[in-house]
């Protein structure tokens, strides 16, 4: 199963490259819109184009703001690793989404260099961490 | 609405007395909009090198302009010792320029 992102700003090319020789589609958020747009624009776009937002930006995990986003934020430090970090987890991340698409939920997750965080939203104001790998 | 054959260029219909087929150039009208999307996509030189901080633009942390890279992540990069080059790579919308600025501003912001 593909993963669709949409790759924010802030991540790196070379996890985008590797996301992509893995057979995954990436789409960088410059090739979709004006660089420098607004956060807004940004979660319209992914909306719109049902695309996940992969960005290191935290802030996109606000469900107040963005209630109907699908993110993976990774906070990976230090940053050179990112790929090394991806490659250990990237079965992990696959499932998880395929678990969304059969299930019809968001793909809402975070990513640190040890922990891959899944956030189940039953509601836009609820959030229940169901595992931490 | 009516379109020519692409190949022998015949108009298969709009031939009655009352009808008038409009010609539009698709394909111009195409490159054009590509060419426009294209400019739009640059970023203009007089951003780089520049610091700006917009309320709807990465959760308004500050910026190099014209990009959504916050200087927070350029510093961190910087602390972690990655070589200039290697940043240039991994982001390729960011300029030396942009990368010595960002230096400076957090220098200074940390005064």
């Amino acid at each position: 199963m593909v993963i669709t992102l949409l790759q924010g700003e802030s991540t790196p090319k070379q996890l985008a490259d590797w996301l992509l020789q893995r057979g995954h589609w990436v789409i960088p958020v410059t090739q979709l819109l004006p660089q420098g747009l607004s956060d807004d624009a940004v979660v319209a776009v992914a909306s719109r184009e049902s695309l996940i937002v992969l960005t290191c930006d935290q802030d996109f995990r606000n469900q107040r703001r963005h209630p109907l986003i699908e993110y993976l934020v990774v906070d990976i430090r230090p940053q050179q690793d990112i790929v090394v970090v991806f490659e250990r987890i990237i079965q992990l991340l696959e499932a998880h989404y395929r678990w969304c698409q059969s299930n019809g939920q968001r793909f809402c997750a975070t990513m640190t260099r040890n922990r891959y965080t899944v956030y189940l939203w039953t509601r836009v104001d609820t959030e229940r961490r169901i595992a931490a790998a | 609405m009516f379109f020519s054959d692409p190949i022998d260029r015949v108009v298969p219909a709009g031939t009655h007395p009352e009808q008038t087929v409009a010609p539009l150039d698709l394909q111009a009208i195409e490159a054009e909009i590509a060419q426009q999307a294209e400019r739009l996509a640059r970023r203009s030189p007089e951003h780089q090198g520049r610091i700006v901080r917009h309320r709807r633009v990465a959760h308004a942390q500050p910026v190099v302009e014209g990009t959504r890279i916050p200087v927070r992540l350029i510093q961190r990069l910087l602390d972690e010792a990655l070589a200039l080059n290697a940043i240039l790579e991994a982001f390729p919308s960011l300029t030396r320029k942009d990368l010595d600025v960002a230096r400076n501003w957090a220098s200074s912001h940390a005064a």
